[in-house]
């Protein structure tokens, strides 16, 4: 309170909102919305997942506790679909990474000549591709018979290893996982660049006076001081595979072992019309995001 | 000399590691591309090389679909990312200029929706907006996605604009500008690469959205958008394959335009430090 000049009366709170007026109703369409359309369907998901609701008594459910929960916890289909998110996730660090690390940093080191801005502007051009055009021409590769895959395949006189790629329970999961290829450029890409031109170019000079190869400079310089960004797209990646089915929805409706959760929770609602038992499989991904984002959050705060 | 030659070389040995991987990459449009002037057997004979006549007509056979699509996907997200630029850039605005009682608990609360993930409202919201009679209508797909959006964009101004410098500020109300004159002569030439960027990753993620509209938009032919427009065609029988990628390559048009004038400001919106720790 000493800090205030004596002949400056310190405001009450109400005069303070008032003369503010102008702040909170810039911040009721926000606000509005949130409320409206993320909050209230999150609170009722959380409360409805305690109702037997169903098609049927769409307008009447039940209250049963916990039921479904328990109903869940013995579903071996739900759990399965778990081990086959991981498979996914881990697949998507490994492939994005793998291809993107290095061909940023090939790329970073062409600096702003003509050669690197023009593979810079090459792979951003994945992006501007709509998504299920990819998704498409993926599924029509894949395709048995006529498609891009099985052509291949023939006129280099390995037609009799062709499968139905996407209905056979050996090759299906593998197959998604490659579709893709070569994963190379796109939003990870740029993250990535953003990440190495923020290095203090100091640090690799004095490093090449000291005569590091390239690789060593990559390894003991930009790699560690890319870990933050690694971080945030790993994150990311993670999160939104977990709630990402476009893919299984298209090529296989889920079948021949491509079933993911959130996919299972879609057929509850959409296919199974069993709207409890579905917004508690959303209760129980929403707390496992939450897990990962909390551990995240520790874990970036324990690194700095 | 012997070391020039060395750096020589294995500068052109990244530069055709670099090459292969993106011919690998465009493949597919350029197979898009050229299987969408062929008929099934050309596509079939002549997989890899173009053939002749061109069959433009694959083009005139399905333009007035994907036209029509296109359209619905104008719409939607046009209004999706012109209502989530003005209120996030609103509120951005409110929370990095000024002080109110509350401000700090008010942003506290917007942040913690990053929490809240789409799988857990994605149910509960379709039953919303059924209950609220708009599936089947533009709004069910737009009013949602701007809720969604606008977190992230705050979350990536709000640091921006505080960071402007204060002068700027002061000698514009010196200059007797309003608020609104201070926003768009001061403010906004200043982040507008941050701006575009930012509008455009909303752009791509309502263009590119599939799961929400094919839930609220699906029951109406006349609204499919682009995206479901394309899935429509895993459904077709008796397929023509020629067409079916002339319709890829239509809808993949807009998207190109767009990014092309905008590609500098998307790069250096990004890459200006967008993500740090």
């Amino acid at each position: 309170m000493s800090m205030i000049p004596s002949g400056i009366p310190k405001k009450s709170l109400l005069k303070r909102v008032y003369e503010a007026r102008w702040c909170y109703i810039a911040l009721i369409p926000t606000l509005a919305m949130l409320c409206t359309f993320t909050l209230y369907p999150a609170l009722s998901g959380v409360y409805r997942s305690l109702f037997r609701w169903k098609t049927k008594n769409y307008f009447s459910p039940e209250f049963e506790g916990l039921s479904q929960y328990i109903k869940l916890f013995a579903d071996g289909d739900f759990w399965a679909s778990f081990g086959t998110l991981v498979i996914f996730l881990i697949a998507g660090f490994i492939t994005s990474f793998a291809v993107n690390l290095p061909i940023t940093y090939l790329i970073f080191r062409m600096k702003d000549g003509r050669a690197g801005k023009f593979f810079q502007r090459a792979f951003v051009v994945p992006m501007m591709i709509p998504g299920m055009v990819g998704t498409m021409y993926w599924r029509f590769f894949y395709q048995h018979g006529n498609g891009v895959l099985d052509t291949i395949l023939n006129s280099v006189g390995l037609g009799h290893m062709s499968r139905i790629w996407l209905a056979d329970n050996a090759v299906t999961l593998p197959a998604m996982l490659l579709k893709g290829f070569p994963f190379a450029g796109g939003f990870t890409m740029l993250i990535l660049l953003s990440g190495l031109l923020n290095v203090d170019s100091a640090l690799e000079e004095s490093a090449q006076i000291d005569g590091a190869s390239p690789w060593r400079i990559f390894r003991s310089i930009y790699l560690p001081l890319l870990v933050p960004q690694i971080k945030v797209l790993s994150i990311l990646g993670m999160i939104s595979g977990i709630q990402d089915f476009g893919t299984q929805l298209v090529f296989t409706s889920g079948r021949y072992g491509t079933m993911v959760p959130a996919y299972y929770m879609y057929q509850s609602a959409f296919i199974n019309g069993n709207y409890g038992y579905a917004t508690a499989q959303g209760v129980v991904l929403f707390s496992i995001i939450l897990i990962i984002t909390l551990m995240q959050q520790k874990f970036i705060k324990r690194a700095d | 000399m012997g070391m020039q030659m060395r750096k020589r070389l294995s500068k052109l040995a990244v530069f055709a590691i670099l090459m292969f991987i993106v011919v690998c990459t465009f493949f597919p449009y350029y197979f898009m591309l050229i299987s969408s002037l062929k008929n099934n057997s050309e596509i079939a004979a002549h997989p890899f090389t173009m053939t002749l006549p061109l069959r433009f007509e694959n083009y005139t056979s399905s333009y007035r679909m994907i036209l029509q699509y296109l359209k619905n996907s104008v719409i939607v997200t046009g209004c999706t990312v012109a209502g989530t630029s003005i209120i996030a850039v609103l509120s951005a605005y409110v929370f990095a200029r000024f002080n109110f009682p509350g401000k700090t608990f008010l942003y506290m609360f917007i942040l913690s929706f990053m929490m809240i993930p789409s799988v857990l409202t994605l149910i509960p919201m379709y039953v919303l907006v059924s209950d609220m009679g708009m599936i089947g209508t533009y709004l069910s797909a737009i009013l949602p996605a701007i809720a969604t959006a606008q977190i992230q964009f705050i979350v990536i101004l709000v640091p921006y604009i505080e960071g402007l410098p204060q002068d700027l500020f002061d000698a514009a109300r010196l200059d007797g500008a309003n608020q609104l004159q201070t926003f768009f002569y001061v403010t906004e030439p200043l982040i507008r690469a941050t701006l575009t960027s930012q509008m455009l990753l909303t752009f791509l993620n309502s263009w590119n959205d599939f799961i929400w509209p094919m839930l609220t938009l699906s029951s109406n032919k006349e609204l499919k958008t682009i995206t479901l427009g394309l899935y429509s065609y895993r459904d077709v029988q008796q397929i023509l394959y020629g067409p079916m990628f002339a319709g890829f390559f239509m809808a993949s048009i807009p998207l190109i335009l767009l990014f092309s004038f905008n590609m500098k400001h998307f790069i250096s919106g990004l890459t200006t430090g967008a993500v740090k720790g």
